[in-house]
């Protein structure tokens, strides 16, 4: 039983040539000398030669396009994130960049006393479109030591300024909260985040930062429909 | 295929449209294995996509050791396996046969092998092979129709070598097994021993 089991496993090794010259030998003698291997033998060699001689089966249609266009889309895609991310990244700097030509800092001493200090920029003509205004209180004590407080007018507040401002081209400061303690001059440095008129570049560059949220923001739209088509 | 190496090379600086030339090579290839595994036409079409794919994805991991062809030959293979797994609810497919037995080869030799002629046998062996676990069917396309040697079999099934030749040999006879249980009689030999051509033949 143990040769036969070695025998049959050896017909394959002898039919594809992966015996030596000896037990090529062997096996030889084997199936001439006894018949029930031989006759194993001959109905083994039928079958695999059947079995080899088989057709491979082919594919009906090749992957190569789906594949590459896979493969292809991926580096677009990879490279539309890589775009996507950079221009998020300009946008955000951007919306935090100053409109450098429309800073104006002017600084003026108010004595104390001064509730209703009448103060007129040197650009007020920029000044039409002020939509916020800061003001920043320095007080110094009689030691020359600095002590700051802060005071910001709200929009709502600001309207009559504003007002004020389009017809007077003035700013008046109606409003200081100084220290508790007697001074005799405060520093009064203000602030005018003043944005520019709406027309020609200016108006382009006020709207661009606007434009490309707004793109970003549907440009998802434009892939889906691509990919649906 | 000639200067794989070099082709790799290349698409893996960027020409990655080079790549089709490994699809265009292979694609058959790689589709009479996988569809030798799952049985269906379109899992098949599915796993060559997916397995082009991932050798892709993974290209640069290639070291060269081995042929490429072997390379893609063991992806789809595992793909291929996992995704029969997946089927038949992550039950085991080696070793048991469907009575829960380990084959025992019979005896006799049937004498179905002598009374009908190549292209049955051909078409038995057709029907025979969809009942084999998938992991034979594998090793039998691997061995027997692709002819790859059994150090590349080994690498695509991740088995030893002496492992490979026993099971080679055990799906081979569970395959003749079934053509003679499904489509035999047993036991009836035909005196075939002493005829001309045989002896010729040795």
């Amino acid at each position: 039983m143990k040769i036969k089991k070695n025998f049959k496993e050896r017909i394959y090794e002898y039919i594809n040539n992966e015996l030596g010259k000896e037990e090529r030998l062997e096996f030889e003698r084997l199936i001439k000398e006894n018949p029930e291997l031989r006759r194993y033998y001959y109905a083994t060699k039928k079958f695999y030669t059947s079995l080899r001689y088989r057709k491979e089966e082919k594919i009906p249609y090749s992957v190569e396009y789906r594949v590459l266009s896979k493969i292809m889309g991926e580096r677009k895609k990879r490279l539309s994130l890589s775009f996507g991310f950079a221009l998020t990244i300009i946008i955000i700097a951007l919306m935090f960049l100053p409109f450098p030509a429309n800073n104006i800092k002017e600084k003026v001493s108010v004595p104390v006393s001064y509730k209703n200090h009448k103060f007129i920029p040197s650009s007020y003509v920029s000044l039409k479109h002020v939509k916020e205004i800061g003001i920043t209180v320095y007080v110094k004590d009689e030691r020359i030591e600095e002590k700051s407080g802060k005071l910001s007018i709200p929009k709502n507040e600001f309207t009559p300024l504003y007002e004020t401002l389009k017809d007077k081209g003035e700013v008046e400061i109606n409003y200081i909260k100084g220290s508790d303690e007697e001074q005799d001059i405060i520093t009064v440095s203000i602030d005018y985040k003043n944005y520019p008129s709406l027309s020609g570049n200016r108006m382009f560059g006020f709207y661009l930062p606007y434009i490309i949220m707004g793109l970003l923001l549907i440009s998802p739209i434009f892939f889906f429909v691509k990919r649906r088509a | 295929m000639r200067n794989e190496k070099e082709l790799i090379r290349k698409i893996l600086k960027g020409e990655k449209e080079l790549f089709s030339l490994f699809i265009r090579e292979y694609e058959n290839q790689i589709y009479s294995l996988c569809v030798s595994i799952v049985k269906n036409r379109e899992e098949a079409i599915d796993l060559v996509q997916d397995t082009f794919y991932l050798a892709f994805k993974n290209l640069s991991s290639f070291k060269g050791n081995s042929k490429f062809s072997t390379w893609l030959y063991r992806i789809a293979y595992n793909l291929s396996i996992s995704r029969v797994r997946r089927k038949n609810n992550f039950l085991s497919l080696d070793g048991v046969y469907e009575d829960g037995k380990e084959l025992d080869i019979e005896d006799e030799t049937s004498d179905i092998w002598f009374s009908i002629d190549e292209e049955e046998i051909k078409m038995m062996i057709e029907e025979g092979m969809k009942k084999l676990k998938p992991w034979e069917r594998a090793i039998i396309e691997l061995r027997d129709i692709k002819n790859l040697n059994y150090d590349e079999i080994a690498e695509v099934l991740g088995i030893p070598m002496g492992t490979v030749k026993s099971r080679l040999n055990r799906a081979r006879n569970h395959l003749r097994k079934i053509i003679e249980r499904e489509f035999g009689t047993k036991g009836n030999k035909i005196n075939h021993i002493d005829r001309d051509e045989d002896k010729k033949e040795l």
